[in-house]
């Protein structure tokens, strides 16, 4: 080493020693306790508001090497035991940096450090109220606004420089009122200051071990440790706080907060802040809430982590707020969710002028919500739900479901998804989607693969492959109500006890509209490829296509239900199968096309197949809301086209259609009359209880045919092949009207093997036990054994006829009343009829040459009459035969006479040629009693020579057949 | 004696052509048709006269009541009684006819009794 350099540390140390040696002199020597002391308290009681006690206060240099600090120990406020005093500290350091204050008059607080004891700030702020010098003076420049842009003069120095104020081991105790009290323990402080002109930088770093919390008595917090990390910087030219990285925490749960705020003169806040919580955990989270939350987490255990980040961006002032925007995410076993953003911005604390935006997704389990739900509502373990929603508004219209301030749009899915309601709905779905759409019209979309639905015991459906979409006009917007839905829907199974539904691929529309005369309108189009229906085993309907088209517009006016809807129906199916069991046949409706419109239904189209029936049926149904009322009968003009027709069959179908219970109690009188006589049969021996059970009741229980009550309805019938009363008849023409109880078959013209017919026919069943038949029968060019296989009962009303054969024209009016089982009621017979035949056959030629042996006929006779014209009446029990002349060779007789039912005669012949004379012929067969008489009608074919008697007998014959004969109508013969 | 003969002659000619006159009038004797106004009855069988010539039969027998009887318009000159039944259907809205002509042989306010041409006797009571 050189000599200079030795020299020179020699030197340097020595005048450290000095240096050192003067400090220990005036710390120790100058600057003793008992002169600092009175200096120190001094200047606190000079520039504090309040009265600090302390034990003594010395200057320490070597703690604080290169600076002096002051130490101030046992500080008391408030009091002077540490237990009652406001402020007690055992040891204050002040470090103060003494260059600076003497070369540039700067007070560089080094290090204010403060340790062990407690501050109550309530009794603190107590205290200083007692400074109201001060307090006033502070208070009167903040609110003529000049205090805070003159707040820097208030320090008595060009510079402060506080770089560092340390605490620990503190308790702080802080109360409001006598409702809230926190109790801070371990408190640690680090808060460092450094100004630099405008500007000043620092940070505040504050912990407590553990904080206590009690509001109303109730312990909020215990032991729960509270950090704040706050590093800052403030810029004294624009009044700008800016944080960087700051944070607060409590407990695990940490809050950071970035950015800014700036205020103006006029208090306004702009703010730019930015505060996080980052994989909170939830059950930390539990740790913090009020106690009064708790029981919810006692039900629910949600567990995860919670991300939360908060923007507030804009100025706060009484009038104004920031925009917030907020993204929360959580990660738990409730569910899983993608951060869920909101963003708020308001101009104004008016919640119509605060804004919000939110997103939201999040998939979750249903299970875990179970807790949520209603007690009667269980979910399935693996029940999930996820959604995606974003909506946006303001807070105001949130408030108040004002339409025109909310936006949302969105996805909710469900997955494996079974729940039950009441232990009585069941839901089942392996997924369904609701996507949703609330603007100025609210869209709404349901898709699901499969949905089963069952309730109770009784119904259970499944609907498949659904897609349904409802556009509608905002339920909240209070405007008249607008709505379109599209559907469709791969299938649908259902079952309702007893009943049985299936529809393969329905879809359709439906549109709602209200008019702003307040009457809405409902249009409705429906399709499905197969339907089927079935209850039990009594009724089962199956369809192919289905096409149902309907328009309404209600009418509030209208005082009946179908007036007021009037509907307005299109309907086209085919395929159509029915089954009931009351049916022997199935009913079979190939296609079938129909609109309903104006109160009235048109036939534009149908096929049906009943039995061996088949036909279609054209036309319109007219006043059915007038029939539906009561008010009047349902007319139908129909053209009823077959190529086979069973005609019994129809008629069982439509017997009893619209007959009332009047109708109904008359004809179960009757069957109560029909019982009583039947148990007087029994009493009386006449007939046994086998019978009763076995024959006899069986009949009773059949029920003649009821014609339809209430419906005036006129057939226009075209059969090429029909079957009535075991007859096979063809080429049926004619109208048949059944009106109000009355059913007529008009100018039916139809030919059969045997002849060309026409008909006219009414059937009435006014009561069960009397019905009424009447018909008006023209057989033209029928053979006559036909005409007896066809009408039995002519050969009891012109026994004659049979020995007959060959072409004949033959006319009949007949009515009676019948009973329940179809048996004419002999009182009430009334008829005529009139057959005409040339050139007839007798059928037996023994009894032809029997004859012709005993009349001594020429042996040119031929078996043959030339011709023959009867007319006959019948009134109850009585044929009347008036009298017609048969000519065969040389013979001419006129025969007439009257012919009882009970098969007794009395005839009279009067034989004409070769010789006159009369012959009565009486009795039954069997015991016929011939006499010879006077001739009564040979004249009455020779008009100059009639006597009155004849004279009459022939005007009540023209009587007959003339109003026989004008009943025919000529028609078209078939082809 | 020849003339007194041809005076019996014509005598008898006159008597046998007066007794025919009268006879003629014996045969067709009149009744008063007011009597037939009413209802009469021969066991469960009814007829019922109006004065208008129309009337209603029914029988009781076959469970029928007045409300449900036939009609028939009648008339009644001298002693023919005629009863014309006219059918209920009809297609060209002429209807058919079923007359039934009878003689009326007793007439009186209670009692009426008539026959058909084959000698069939009705009898019937008035009902009160």
């Amino acid at each position: 080493m050189k000599k200079w350099v030795k020299v020179t540390l020699a030197i340097a140390g020595s005048l450290l020693t000095i240096v050192v040696l003067a400090l220990v002199v005036v710390c120790t020597v100058i600057f003793t306790p008992e002169y600092i002391t009175p200096i120190v308290k001094g200047q606190l009681d000079k520039n504090l508001p309040f009265k600090v006690d302390f034990s003594r206060a010395d200057l320490v240099f070597f703690r604080s090497f290169p600076n002096f600090s002051v130490r101030i120990s046992d500080i008391r406020v408030g009091g002077t035991d540490l237990q009652d005093c406001s402020v007690g500290l055992s040891e204050v350091f002040v470090d103060i940096d003494l260059m600076a204050f003497l070369r540039r008059n700067e007070i560089v607080l080094e290090e204010l450090s403060i340790s062990d004891g407690k501050v109550d700030v309530d009794a603190l702020l107590a205290l200083m109220s007692e400074g109201e010098e001060v307090k006033e003076e502070v208070k009167e420049e903040l609110e003529t606004g000049s205090g805070i842009g003159e707040l820097k003069d208030m320090v008595p120095f060009d510079i402060v420089d506080i770089r560092k104020v340390k605490a620990s081991n503190l308790t702080i105790l802080y109360g409001v009122d006598s409702s809230m009290r926190a109790e801070l323990d371990g408190v640690s402080l680090d808060l460092g200051l450094k100004m630099d002109g405008e500007d000043a930088d620092g940070h505040l770093d504050f912990k407590s071990e553990s904080s206590r919390v009690v509001m109303d008595s109730e312990v909020w917090y215990e032991s729960l440790p509270v950090a704040v990390m706050l590093p800052f910087r403030f810029a004294f030219d624009c009044m700008e706080l800016g944080l960087d990285r700051a944070y607060i925490s409590a407990g695990e749960c940490t809050l950071n907060v970035d950015g800014s705020v700036k205020v103006d003169n006029a208090l306004r806040f702009d703010t730019d802040l930015s505060l996080s919580v980052s994989d909170c955990n939830i059950a930390d989270v539990r740790r913090i809430l009020p106690p009064s939350l708790l029981p919810l987490f006692d039900e629910y255990s949600p567990e995860g982590l919670l991300n939360v980040t908060l923007e507030l961006k804009g100025d706060l002032a009484d009038e104004m707020l920031p925009s917030v925007a907020c993204e929360l995410s959580y990660d738990g076993n409730l569910w899983k969710s993608e951060p869920v953003s909101l963003a708020i911005k308001a101009d104004s604390p008016d919640l119509n002028k605060i804004n919000y935006d939110l997103s939201l997704s999040a998939d979750l389990s249903l299970a875990k919500f179970r807790e949520f739900l209603p007690d009667n509502i269980s979910i399935s373990e693996r029940s999930r739900m996820s959604c995606d929603i974003a909506s946006c508004g303001s807070l105001g219209s949130l408030e108040h479901f004002d339409a025109d301030g909310i936006r949302a749009k969105g996805r909710v899915a469900l997955s494996d998804c079974k729940a039950v309601y009441c232990d009585t709905l069941f839901f089942d779905t392996k997924a369904l989607s609701l996507d949703f759409d609330l603007n100025e019209r609210l869209a709404l979309s349901v898709d699901f693969p499969d949905l089963d639905v069952t309730v109770g015991t009784g119904l259970y459906a499944v609907l498949t492959d659904a897609d349904v979409a409802v556009d509608m006009a905002n339920p909240l917007s209070g405007s008249p109500a607008d709505l379109k839905c599209r559907f469709s829907f791969g299938g649908l199974d259902a079952q309702y006890n007893d009943i049985s539904a299936a529809v393969h691929r329905p879809s359709g529309a439906l549109a709602y509209k209200e008019q702003k005369d307040g009457c809405p309108t409902i249009r409705c189009d429906y399709k499905s490829n197969e339907l089927y229906f079935s209850q039990d085993t009594s009724m089962v309907v199956e369809t192919g296509n289905i096409s149902i088209g309907l328009f309404s517009r209600r009418d509030t006016s209208a005082t009946t239900l179908l007036a007021e809807w009037n509907p307005e129906v299109d309907v086209d199916f085919k395929e159509g199968n029915l089954f009931f069991s009351s049916m022997d046949e199935r009913v079979s409706i190939p296609d079938i096309r129909f609109t309903y419109l104006n109160d009235s239904l048109y036939l534009d189209e149908s096929r049906v197949v009943i039995g061996q029936s088949d036909f279609a049926l054209r036309g319109v149904v007219t006043a059915i809301s007038d029939y539906l009322d009561d008010k009047g009968l349902l007319t139908a003009d129909l053209s009823f086209v077959s190529d086979n027709a069973d005609v019994d069959e129809l008629l069982e179908l439509v017997s009893g259609f619209g007959t009332n219970d009047g109708a109904d109690e008359g004809i179960g009188n009757e069957a109560g009359n029909g019982e009583n006589e039947v148990a007087a049969q029994m009493a009386s021996g006449e007939i046994s209880e086998e019978s009763e059970v076995s024959g006899d009741i069986e009949e009773n229980d059949s029920e003649p045919f009821i014609v339809p009550m209430g419906v005036d309805v006129n057939l226009h019938t075209d059969i090429k092949r029909a079957h009535a009363l075991g007859q096979d008849i063809e080429n049926v023409r004619g109208e048949i009207t059944v009106k109000d109880g009355v059913a007529v078959v008009r100018q039916l013209g139809f030919t059969s093997d045997a002849a060309r017919m026409q008909m006219t026919a009414m059937y009435k069943s006014p009561r069960k036990n009397h019905l009424f038949v009447g018909l008006d029968f023209h057989l033209m060019e029928i053979q006559i054994d036909k005409l007896i296989d066809m009408i039995p009962a002519i050969d009891s009303v012109v026994p004659m006829l049979k020995s007959f054969s060959g072409e004949a024209e033959f006319h009949l009016a007949l009515q009676t009343n019948l009973d329940s089982k179809y048996q004419p009621k002999k009182s009430t017979l009334l008829g005529a009829a009139s057959i005409e035949g040339k050139d007839l056959v007798v059928l037996d030629s023994e009894t032809f040459d029997t004859i012709a042996s005993m009349l001594l006929f020429s042996k040119k006779t031929v078996n043959k009459i030339d011709s023959l014209e009867v007319d006959v009446t019948l009134f109850r029990d009585e044929v009347d035969i008036y009298p017609f002349l048969i000519g065969m060779d040389n013979y001419q007789v006129i025969l007439s006479g009257r012919h009882n039912l009970d098969m007794s005669f009395n005839y009279h012949l009067d034989c004409l040629s070769p010789v006159r004379l009369g012959l009565d012929v009486k009795g039954s067969l069997g015991d016929l009693k011939f006499a010879l008489t006077p001739t009564r009608y040979k004249n009455l074919f020779k008009p100059e020579r009639r006597n009155d008697i004849q004279e009459r007998t022939l005007k009540l014959m023209e009587m007959i057949n003339s109003s026989l004969k004008e009943t025919v109508v000529e028609q078209e013969r078939p082809e | 004696m020849k003339k007194i003969s041809v005076l019996m002659a014509l005598s008898l000619a006159l008597l046998c052509v007066s007794s025919c006159l009268t006879g003629g009038k014996k045969d067709e004797p009149k009744f008063d048709e007011t009597f037939l106004y009413g209802k009469w009855q021969s066991g469960s069988l009814f007829y019922s006269y109006a004065s208008n010539h129309t009337g209603k039969t029914w029988d009781e027998a076959d469970d029928v009541t007045e409300d449900e009887a036939m009609s028939f318009e009648w008339s009644l000159v001298n002693a023919e009684f005629t009863h014309i039944y006219v059918t209920e259907i009809s297609a060209s809205g002429t209807k058919a006819s079923v007359p039934k002509v009878y003689t009326v042989t007793t007439l009186t306010q209670d009692t009426l009794v008539y026959e058909d041409d084959f000698g069939k006797v009705f009898s019937f009571s008035k009902v009160k």
